[in-house]
């Protein structure tokens, strides 16, 4: 958590009572910038050679898109650094997630897992990252073309109407009390990015705990130039 | 209705009752307790739509009927009048308001149709088991002082109250934060708990049912829903909605892995902690705590009106460390400790700090510390 000092708040800092996020389809925020990943990762069983990389900056949502997908395929989730030892529980008809990707991926065990979908198994599998396959320390040459081949799904940093859609969910998962006009006022100031987005309700609704009080204008104020000076 | 009732009785029976009823109503039949004779008792009911007491109370019926009256003010009549006086209490004929009489004392109070009483909906209250009522009221003692009265964040106001496990015990678990402190106690899981649903009970039915725990020695009843709670304890009933949001997932804030312990006298640590703190800002209480061999000063830096330190000795060997709490936050849970010795686990000056019982392997709390 970025240390905010809540001096006005006599100093007192606030426990981290996040909530768990809201990871229902009904709750995706959708606009230009995820409609094609959505629609994509919604064709599913149809997708190309049995697979789909899903990839997008952090907070862009790959994490609520891949929820959705594993709820509806019924999806079992492997450790990218452990797929191979994992590969007996995929059987035939399996939908398998694999998140983060770009990092320490067990090769040999992804290129297998590949394989399994591109053949008739009814495998299916979602690859989440956030970057392209041409930017992973990926050396195994068979890998490095099925992922090159791979059909993928982009999601981009958020538009405005996503970014108030966001700003709205992060806020409504934590039940974080806004005064009138701060959702505005900080739309209007903040960084575009989601994963700027985070750290700003993040600290804005432990800001808010610690002075016992909804989210105002001033405390928005105070939090932005903390937030952008670092 | 016509009905006579001991004082003494009545006293009692309107004393768990009327406090349910808000001073300022906008509903006026909300100002009014519902008063039912029957058989050989009369039924008292209050409520302010969100909760509700009915208590059942002995008394001679000569004729079966129903009457509201102001609550507060029958209250205050009761009490005012002698002890072992016989009280009657009557409606009919044309008076549309109740008589009350007692010895030489008579009273013509205002009523309102009874037709008009709101009654709680009743539903099905699946989940039914009993517990201790000593049990009931320990949960309650160690955790309502957390309780927010931040009325924003509406989910923390109240006790959050589930069946749970530790180290393979189960147990029945209240968790209550303001967001700057949490308290946490367990009672051991009485049968039919565990498919009780997960609920936030809110402050105020939180403080009518410890009042009426006051009075009890026997197991009490415990009923829930989804939406509403109800306590059996011995001729009162006190039915409740219950929150109707998500308790946050307070299970991460509670830190298991602080290595700095220290272990102090409770009552000396309670008590500097209050001297010290005589002096500290009104609005933060701050008071510093630094700690180094076996040592703890408590101080109290405050530009306009002082600093004050105080010295104690304490069972701690780790690095030395400052750290500053609300003085206020620190006494209520030295005030909820049983054992000799309040054991504190600190990470760092900035990080939550646990604080556990000698005296009571069933209760924790959780203090975030304040910038000093």
């Amino acid at each position: 958590m970025t240390a905010f000092s809540a001096s006005s708040g006599g100093g007192q800092l606030a426990l981290d009572l996040t909530l768990d996020p809201d990871y229902r389809a009904s709750s995706f925020a959708v606009s230009e910038a995820n409609a094609n990943a959505l629609a994509l990762v919604n064709r599913w069983p149809r997708w190309r050679q049995g697979h789909l990389l899903l990839v997008g900056p952090a907070g862009s949502g790959k994490t609520h898109l891949s929820k959705i997908w594993s709820e509806r395929a019924h999806a079992i989730v492997l450790e990218r650094d452990r797929v191979e030892r994992s590969l007996s529980r995929v059987t035939r008809g399996t939908s398998v997630l694999v998140e983060d990707c770009d990092p320490g991926v067990d090769e040999p065990g992804l290129f297998h897992l590949l394989n399994r979908a591109a053949g008739d198994s009814g495998v299916s599998v979602l690859l989440t990252a956030r970057s392209f396959p041409g930017d992973w320390p990926v050396t195994l040459p068979d890998l490095v073309s099925r992922l090159a081949a791979a059909e993928r799904a982009v999601l981009h940093e958020p538009d405005d109407a996503l970014l108030r859609q966001v700003l709205e969910k992060l806020f409504r998962d934590r039940r974080t009390p806004l005064g009138a006009g701060v959702l505005e006022y900080l739309l209007m100031r903040m960084e575009r990015s989601v994963d700027f987005a985070r750290r700003l309700v993040a600290v804005l609704d432990n800001a808010a705990l610690a002075r016992k009080g909804p989210v105002t204008r001033a405390l928005a104020r105070d939090v932005l130039t903390a937030l952008s000076g670092e | 209705m016509k009905l006579t009732i001991e004082r003494a009785v009545l006293l009692k029976a309107l004393g768990h009752v009327q406090s349910v009823v808000e001073r300022r109503n906008t509903i006026p039949i909300l100002s009014n307790v519902l008063i039912q004779a029957s058989g050989d008792h009369a039924r008292l009911t209050a409520t302010d739509l969100d909760m509700e007491i009915v208590e059942e109370a002995p008394a001679r019926v000569e004729r079966d009927g129903q009457a509201t009256a102001p609550a507060h003010t029958l209250y205050e009549i009761a009490r005012k009048l002698p002890d072992g006086a016989d009280v009657t209490l009557e409606l009919g004929g044309d008076d549309p308001r109740v008589f009350l009489s007692a010895g030489r004392s008579k009273f013509h109070l205002p009523s309102l149709p009874p037709g008009d009483f709101p009654v709680m909906p009743t539903e099905d209250l699946a989940v039914s088991f009993s517990l201790p009522a000593e049990d009931l009221a320990r949960l309650i003692d160690k955790t309502r002082f957390a309780v927010s009265t931040e009325e924003t964040r509406y989910y923390l106001n109240g006790i959050h109250m589930h069946p749970a496990e530790r180290d393979g015990r189960k147990v029945l678990r209240a968790v209550a934060t303001d967001g700057h402190r949490l308290a946490l106690a367990e009672a051991d899981q009485p049968g039919g708990a565990s498919e009780m649903p997960a609920v936030i009970i809110p402050r105020k039915p939180i403080g009518e049912l410890r009042r009426l725990l006051e009075d009890l020695d026997d197991d009490i009843e415990m009923s829930v829903s989804e939406g509403k709670i109800r306590f059996r304890l011995g001729a009162a009933v006190l039915t409740s909605k219950l929150i109707d949001g998500t308790f946050p997932d307070y299970e991460r804030v509670i830190p298991r892995g602080n290595d700095k312990i220290m272990r102090v006298d409770r009552a000396p640590f309670a008590q500097a902690v209050d001297r010290v703190a005589t002096i500290s800002q009104e609005k933060s209480r701050s008071v510093k705590l630094s700690l180094s061999d076996s040592n703890l000063v408590l101080a109290v830096n405050n530009p306009e009106s002082g600093t004050a330190s105080e010295e104690l000795s304490a069972d701690y060997s780790s690095e030395e460390l400052s750290i500053g709490f609300n003085a206020r936050y620190l006494l209520d849970v030295a005030g909820q400790i049983v054992g000799d010795e309040a054991i504190f686990e600190f990470a760092d000056s900035a990080s939550p700090t646990r604080v556990t019982d000698s005296g009571d392997p069933n209760a924790e709390y959780v203090l975030m510390p304040l910038r000093v």
